[in-house]
């Protein structure tokens, strides 16, 4: 069963998008993903779909540390302007460093912070969490 | 004796002038003597009377008239009749005793008229009586009294003069020569003209003007105040007073006096009017008692304003030993015991400030002065004023006690800390102030601050005119330059002191060295720059293991859990050159690593010359086959001589890291072009680095260019630690980097090096 009609990975890591992707397609979470190589990217794909998003939220994975616009300044911007239902997002990111945790927590909007490496598993868990609430 | 009284009446009536003469003469008696039969004489009425008796009660006594004379007067009386009849002269004229009937003697004055018969002997004998005895009395009384008083004046040793005017002599007593120093046997022909000689020669005019009005009858006394001379020459201050005592139709004839020494106390009574003076005058703005110890009556008087001081009632009568008593016990009334015990031995002044216990109890400062008052060489009153100070001498000694206070805590004042007064001359100075200022410290009290220091200019000058004003100047640190070119940091204050009565009473002046302090703060500044990048590069460290290295190992394991799941077939061709890719990166991330954990300030010992055209030459060798794959053209302007003082690994890393960035951000539009100038500027060199490749917008990141992980391009190989790194190093070599750049127009980096 497909949760999502659309997810989106934002990251400039190639390889860890290569793998991403691969973990995505196994856990069939959705019908179709889309790689954005940064957070401006990811804005102007996804502020013009906003009305697609209102009955079916858009899943969304958030890397931290990327060129242009970096993902807090892409949390900042996306959910000024998405209402709350359209998106979940989760922050992920190699940082292990706890003043990130902290501060990606402060944005309600975020549902949950995922260090990196991501395996099929720990992505089915916390899908599994999001589901339950 | 009827012949007689038959006798005389024929005479008187054959004779007028025997009549007249009786007419004129006879008040107290008449009497007819016989000089032949002498105890035969008529006597009138009016004789009897005066005696006591009468013509019958005589008739009735045995004796004759003879027996009512004093008998050594009759004998006088028949002398003198022979005498005046042998002369010739027949008028007797004679004050004779008689006794009155009750005993007492009676005075008469007898005259007579003496008659002869024709051998020229006395027969006869016509008198009249005026009884004199009052007068006589008087006379004799005067007598005695003078007696007495010669006797008083020499036992007082009152210097008495006798001055008979038509003579011009004097009389002086025993005193008076003693007073001007002369013995008693000297000065026995004393003259007016010896005395004038005597007298100060200023204080003639007004005697002789006050004896003249005196002479006139004008003033009843002389009295005045002069000066003599005595004997040794020295001049003495008597009193003279004096009255003519005898005058001869209307003239002064006689005149008698006395004076008085007043040497001893001329000088209290000047006093005395110096206070009475200052009394009154002051009486009327403060309140001023009085008050007088009378010596003579053992009395005190205290005047009102003196009984409110003492906190006693209107009625209270002082005595001379409770007043005494007021005085706070010990220093205080052992001091007005012993002053006013002088000034009634020695006649000595005093004037002192005292405390006393008000009967309420109140502890009062006062002020009493005491005047002794002399008469005839004894006192006889010390009197004086009696103020309440109690406010003045709290003022002066709270504002003295604040002013020891002051000046013991500025004189142990741990800092530089001085005391002016309004003329800025030293009231006080601490040890640290005399010390800072080489300044003696015996003679400094009362010096003038300007005459210490002339260098001192207009501005300080002006500061302290300020602070008089009220103002506190205040400068925390202020730099001056010392002559050997070092700095001296102080910190100085300038502000006014305030007294008792809350008016400025000069400067304070506060300075301290803070040089020291500033240093250490220069220091502390110093080794916390050194924390703060120590910190940082830690910090950049752990932000290098977190993020970057994990996110390289993280790929590298999510690749190794997916191909476990996937076919071996399909991982030899997608996977490969992934783990390729990522192994790279890790070791890349590991190099800037190890350039971020070696980093260090501390390595001066390592910085060399170094030839800088063969560093970058070399630099350029080692990427040759970026920059042949680039299509590069490198353009190198550099000395062969150009040297830099640098540490060798750092400059290959810069090099190394401006190059391979030259090449990552070129545009992929035009021809990588990149040149590398080295020119000198200063004691610095300038390794330029200027490219034609992508640029970065200025505007918007230069605040981060040289952040850590800050990437500005979307470039595959953007990882952000380069400049990071590269500004590290060189600012560890003391330079600088310098960047001007326009989007897709090209990057320019100046970096500056010690040579």
């Amino acid at each position: 069963m497909k949760k999502f009609d659309l997810a989106c990975l934002i990251d400039d890591d190639e390889i860890f998008a290569f793998g991403a992707k691969r973990i995505i397609e196994m856990s069939e979470i959705c019908h179709e993903l889309k790689i954005l190589k940064n957070g401006q990217e990811a804005i102007d794909f996804l502020v013009p779909r906003l009305d697609e998003f209102t009955t079916r939220p858009v899943f969304i994975l958030l890397d931290l540390n990327m060129p242009v616009m970096d993902g807090w300044q892409f949390l900042e911007e996306f959910t000024a302007v998405a209402p709350e239902k359209s998106a979940v997002i989760y922050v992920i990111s190699s940082s292990i460093d706890p003043a990130d945790i902290e501060r990606a927590r402060s944005f309600n909007r975020v549902s949950n912070y995922m260090v990196k490496p991501i395996t099929k598993d720990s992505l089915q868990s916390i899908l599994d969490e999001e589901l339950n609430r | 004796m009827d012949y007689l009284h038959k006798e005389y009446t024929d005479k008187v009536q054959s004779d007028n002038q025997i009549a007249e003469f009786l007419q004129n003469t006879a008040v107290d008696g008449l009497w007819y003597w016989d000089l032949k039969q002498q105890e035969n004489a008529w006597i009138n009425d009016q004789f009897f009377e005066a005696i006591g008796l009468t013509a019958e009660v005589f008739a009735g006594m045995e004796n004759n008239w003879l027996d009512l004379i004093f008998p050594q007067d009759l004998k006088k009386v028949l002398k003198l009749i022979h005498h005046l009849v042998a002369e010739g002269e027949f008028i007797f004229d004679r004050t004779v005793r008689y006794f009155h009937h009750n005993g007492e003697i009676v005075w008469m004055r007898c005259r007579g008229l003496i008659f002869c018969d024709e051998q020229g002997k006395a027969s006869r004998m016509v008198g009249a009586h005026i009884n004199v005895t009052s007068e006589k009395v008087n006379e004799i009384n005067l007598a005695q009294k003078i007696k007495r008083f010669n006797q008083i004046i020499e036992g007082t040793g009152l210097a008495t003069w006798e001055w008979n005017i038509e003579k011009g002599s004097l009389l002086l007593n025993d005193n008076w020569k003693k007073l001007l120093g002369y013995e008693p046997h000297e000065l026995k022909n004393a003259t007016i003209d010896w005395w004038t000689g005597h007298i100060h020669p200023e204080d003639l005019a007004i005697i002789r003007s006050l004896l003249l009005a005196h002479f006139k009858g004008e003033i009843e006394k002389f009295e005045l105040d002069m000066r003599l001379r005595q004997k040794d020459g020295t001049w003495i201050f008597t009193t003279c007073k004096g009255k003519v005592i005898k005058r001869i139709r209307g003239r002064a004839t006689l005149m008698t006096g006395y004076h008085e020494d007043l040497s001893a106390i001329k000088k209290s009574e000047a006093e005395l009017l110096h206070y009475q003076d200052l009394l009154e005058r002051t009486n009327k703005v403060a309140k001023i008692g009085t008050w007088e110890v009378d010596i003579i009556k053992n009395e005190m008087y205290w005047s009102k304003e003196t009984k409110q001081i003492h906190e006693v009632d209107e009625n209270f009568v002082p005595k001379i030993t409770g007043g005494i008593q007021f005085y706070k016990e010990g220093v205080n009334r052992d001091r007005i015991t012993s002053v006013f015990n002088l000034a009634s031995s020695e006649g000595k002044s005093f004037d002192e400030e005292l405390q006393i216990i008000t009967q309420k109890g109140n502890l009062k400062w006062i002020r009493t002065v005491g005047v002794p008052q002399f008469l005839n060489n004894k006192l006889v009153k010390v009197y004086g004023v009696f103020q309440d100070i109690t406010e003045r001498k709290f003022q002066e000694e709270a504002l003295q006690a604040s002013y020891n206070q002051t000046k013991l805590f500025i004189e142990q004042a741990p800092s530089a800390i001085a005391m002016f007064d309004k003329q800025v001359n030293y009231l006080a100075a601490s040890k640290q102030w005399i010390k800072d200022y080489q300044l003696d410290d015996k003679n400094l009290i009362g010096q003038s601050h300007y005459t210490l220091f002339p260098e001192i200019g207009e501005d300080w000058r002006k500061i302290h005119q300020e602070g008089l004003k009220g103002k506190v100047i205040r400068t925390d640190e202020a730099e001056f330059k010392r002559a050997d070119g070092s700095s001296q940091w102080i910190t100085w204050e300038v502000r006014p002191w305030y007294n008792a009565a809350n008016q400025i009473g000069g400067l304070l002046m506060y300075t301290a060295d803070v040089t020291p302090l500033i240093k250490a703060r220069k220091e502390a500044k110093l080794l916390l720059d050194v924390m703060t990048e120590q910190n940082e590069r830690l910090l950049n460290f752990s932000h290098i293991v977190s993020h970057n290295l994990r996110s390289h190992t993280s790929n590298l394991s999510m690749l190794i859990d997916l191909m476990e799941k996937e076919p071996m077939q399909d991982t030899q061709e997608s996977y490969f050159p992934m783990f390729k890719k990522a192994t790279e990166n890790l070791a890349e991330t590991i190099r800037h690593l190890n350039e971020v954990a070696n980093m260090n300030r501390q390595s001066n010992e390592q910085m060399k010359r170094l030839n800088l055209r063969e560093y970058i030459q070399k630099n350029i060798s080692s990427l040759e086959a970026s920059f042949l794959e680039a299509g590069a053209e490198v353009a190198i302007e550099a000395s062969a001589e150009a040297t830099v003082y640098a540490i060798p690994a750092y400059l290959d890393s810069i090099l190394l890291n401006l190059m391979t960035n030259a090449i990552k951000y070129r545009s992929p539009e035009r021809q990588l072009k990149l040149a590398i100038r080295v020119y000198e500027e200063g004691d610095k060199v300038v390794i330029c680095f200027e490219d034609n490749g992508l640029g970065i917008d200025l505007k918007r990141h230069r605040h981060k260019v040289f952040g850590m992980y800050k990437v500005f391009h979307t470039h595959k190989d953007a990882r952000g630690v380069g400049l990071f790194i590269t500004k590290s190093q060189i600012e560890a070599m003391n330079g600088k980097i310098e960047i001007e750049s326009e989007p897709n127009v090209g990057t320019k980096f100046n970096i500056y090096l010690d040579r």
